[in-house]
């Protein structure tokens, strides 16, 4: 069948289940938008800025596990997702970016938003492509969507010249996909599974360390099963939230630089490590020949180049998250963890977080964990939290209680403020979600502001909550512990009032300053219909604790007020 | 510690630079790239020569292995490998130093290209500790031009 270039891409998505593409318009991807005029059932949602359509779709894709799409047009409009591209990049998220290219005649010749974007994206692409020849197209696309989303999940962009999207050809789908070069991950190694075992039934103080992988492949269940029959503790990184549920009394919350004392210490205590589908992160590791110092090290993780990249291990498995933790959780038995168990159940109660109730609290002061705190007894783990980047997401980290997998969406690896909003707009898209709460500090919401127009457009249904303490938080934060308290432009006198700016979109927004408003407000915007802001005018000088200074270790933890 | 690394990458847009962008962005040393067809069609052979300990080279090994077009990656070990590396070099000789040059060249086993009243162009192929001593010995002379490929190697 003969179709051109713009219907052929329509059908590829709609092949792979695709309902919705974020995208921004232009002069290259004229053809392709128009395209989306004849289909009723896919559709385009038009952001206000290309960085949002790629963190949109990401939003999508962390929610959902399926891949986010985007479609841009040339040079400025490919260059503005290069953030989100390496943002999805970062903490592997499945993502296509279509980028619209100029006529292939002119490619080379510096033509009017001409930019060589398969130069540009490679180092934040999992695969790239540049269609010179229409022919290939249907295959590229069955390809990108393959990539994308098996192994190491990331983003695919293809690259598409603009006349190309006009043309016709009659070339079909293939049949099978066929990349040489481009292997799975081997099923769990039966033998080293085994050995695992063997391993955690020896040790007296196993801990499971589950990284964002655990999300990715949807494994909440079988790490569950597991951790369960073999009483085994579990930490998680920042992305691997939500894969056990933080009220789970083996679940120890997070670890890391701003992780709780007790996952912290239980590594730092640990004689068998447990690593799944986690990186060794320097933000969890700290100071790496000091991190889990006593432990024997099992690592599973799909990709090879993971495995004693930062961190020598005893044992390295190459696997898909999922099917380590279900082999292993048949083989897995109550082993004698009671003393340990009991240990972490006293350091728990001695080291709690910095907690800051009511009646703690001074009148007047508004501080973050307690605002965080409230959101999570009234959701009760029952929402998607997507935060943004800095103070205010480590206080989310800490104080909502996760409790379903795939539930808190933030940018872990590349920490992209902005991202929150747009991943937010995102998120709306998944057929069947929960309430979305999106958490900005007055920095990062800054950074994406304009994305309210889309919410407005598309009547989102998100509660918006921006904690204004009216500096660079996070940044202050180590300018007070390690500059002197010398704040290089870090302090924001003059934030704008972002209840005003709500209303301009014409979303309804309100002001909260004093701790006994807060709960009336989260009430008010959880049954409030579609979208709506709330200013939390909090404590400009909190800090998040507990603390391992970077590159340091746990004996070196601050665990504040 | 010298590694002969090689790489069978489909010869597409972008490939080669993924591979090479793979050493600049984590900051390894490349030091010579030679890349070629080979056995099969559509197909490069790449020979990749770099420095670094055995772990260093153990994730470079399968970091390439990650690249999509890429579909073996082979570390040479010295003594299972062939590898050759062909030189080109233009000297300045007169007719004084010509006989010299000329003797020089035979005795590395080279081939005269080219000849003229004041250079003589030359090819010596070779192991590249070879060439480094050809380069060494010819430097006496005042080296115009020199140009060196790359080891290119396959296993034994
Ligand atoms: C795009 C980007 N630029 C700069 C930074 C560095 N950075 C990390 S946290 C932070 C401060 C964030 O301030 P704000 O959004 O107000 O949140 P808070 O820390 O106050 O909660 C900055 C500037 C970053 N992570 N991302």
């Amino acid at each position: 069948m003969e179709r051109n270039g713009s219907q052929i891409i329509l059908q590829a998505l709609k092949d792979q289940g695709v309902g919705q593409v974020f995208g921004y318009p232009g002069g290259c991807v004229i053809p392709l938008f128009d395209e989306f005029l004849n289909h009723s059932d896919i559709s385009l949602i038009r952001v206000a800025h290309e960085q949002a359509a790629a963190h949109a779709a990401d939003g999508f894709a962390r929610l959902t596990g399926r891949p986010g799409v985007v479609i841009v047009t040339s040079g400025p409009g490919a260059t503005n997702t290069i953030t989100g591209i390496a943002t999805a990049m970062t903490d592997s998220i499945p993502m296509i970016i279509i980028t619209g290219q100029v006529r292939t005649p002119v490619i080379g010749t510096n033509a009017f938003q001409e930019t060589n974007v398969i130069g540009v994206s490679r180092p934040v692409t999992k695969h790239n492509y540049l269609v010179k020849d229409l022919n290939n197209l249907p295959r590229v696309l069955q390809e990108a969507f393959y990539i994308a989303t098996t192994g190491r999940p990331g983003p695919v962009l293809i690259d598409l010249p603009v006349d190309l999207q006009s043309l016709t050809s009659s070339a079909e789908f293939v049949e099978k996909i066929e990349i040489p070069g481009y292997d799975l991950p081997p099923k769990a190694d039966l033998r080293q599974v085994k050995k695992a075992w063997e391993m955690t039934r020896m040790a007296s103080r196993p801990v499971l360390y589950i990284g964002g992988g655990v999300n990715l492949a949807h494994a909440g269940e079988d790490l569950l099963r597991f951790a369960e029959a073999a009483e085994i503790p579990v930490t998680t990184t920042l992305l691997g939230q939500g894969a056990i549920s933080e009220d789970h009394p083996l679940s120890l919350g997070m670890l890391g630089m701003h992780g709780t004392y007790t996952a912290n210490w239980a590594m730092h205590r640990s004689d068998l490590v447990i690593a799944v589908g986690a990186r060794f992160d320097d933000r969890v590791t700290g100071k790496v020949e000091r991190f889990a110092p006593l432990a024997q090290m099992i690592h599973v993780d799909l990709d090879p180049s993971e495995i004693n990249k930062i961190k020598k291990v005893h044992l390295g498995v190459v696997a898909d998250a999922k099917d380590f933790l279900a082999e292993i959780g048949k083989l897995a038995h109550k082993v004698d963890s009671e003393p340990w168990l009991e240990e972490i159940k006293s350091i728990r109660q001695n080291h709690p977080l910095p907690n800051y109730d009511q009646a703690k609290m001074k009148v007047g002061e508004l501080r973050p964990e307690f605002v965080i705190q409230e959101f999570s007894r009234h959701l009760k783990g029952k929402a998607v939290v997507v935060s943004d980047v800095g103070q205010h997401q480590m206080f989310v980290a800490q104080h909502f209680t996760f409790t379903q997998q795939r539930s808190h969406l933030t940018s872990g690896g590349l920490g992209t403020m902005g991202f929150a909003l747009p991943a937010a707009v995102g998120a709306c898209f998944a057929e069947g979600h929960e309430q979305v709460v999106c958490f900005c500090g007055d920095g990062g919401f800054q950074m994406n502001i304009q994305e309210l127009a889309t919410v407005r457009s598309y009547n989102l249904p998100i509660v918006i909550v921006v904690l204004n303490n009216k500096n660079l938080g996070m940044v202050k934060q180590w300018q007070d512990l390690f500059w002197d308290s010398r704040y290089a432009s870090t302090l924001s006198p003059d934030a704008p009032d972002f209840v005003k700016i709500a209303e301009g979109y014409s979303i309804p927004g309100s002001r909260v300053g004093k701790k006994e408003e807060v709960v009336p407000a989260i009430e008010r915007a959880l049954t409030h219909q579609g979208p709506i802001l709330i200013e939390f005018m909090i404590d400009p000088h909190s800090m998040v604790y507990p603390m391992i200074p970077a590159g340091k270790e746990f004996k070196d933890i601050i665990e504040g007020a | 510690m010298k590694h002969v690394i090689s790489v069978l990458v489909e010869d597409r847009i972008g490939a080669l630079a993924r591979v090479v962008e793979l050493f600049t962005s984590r900051g390894y040393n490349l030091e010579s790239v030679c890349t070629g067809e080979c056995e099969r069609k559509g197909v490069h052979r790449m020979t990749l020569v770099t420095t670094g300990d055995d772990d260093k080279i153990r994730l470079i090994l399968k970091l390439l292995k990650n690249i999509v077009y890429v579909w073996e990656v082979r570390h040479l070990k010295p003594h299972q490998t062939i590898s050759l590396e062909l030189m080109l070099v233009k000297v300045q000789a007169g007719v004084a130093q010509r006989t010299q040059v000329l003797t020089l060249v035979q005795a590395y086993q080279g081939n005269l290209i080219e000849m003229n009243h004041e250079s003589v162009t030359f090819e010596i192929a070779g192991s590249a500790s070879k060439l480094d001593g050809v380069a060494e010995v010819f430097s006496e002379f005042t080296i115009l031009e020199m140009a060196r490929t790359g080891e290119a190697a396959i296993h034994k």
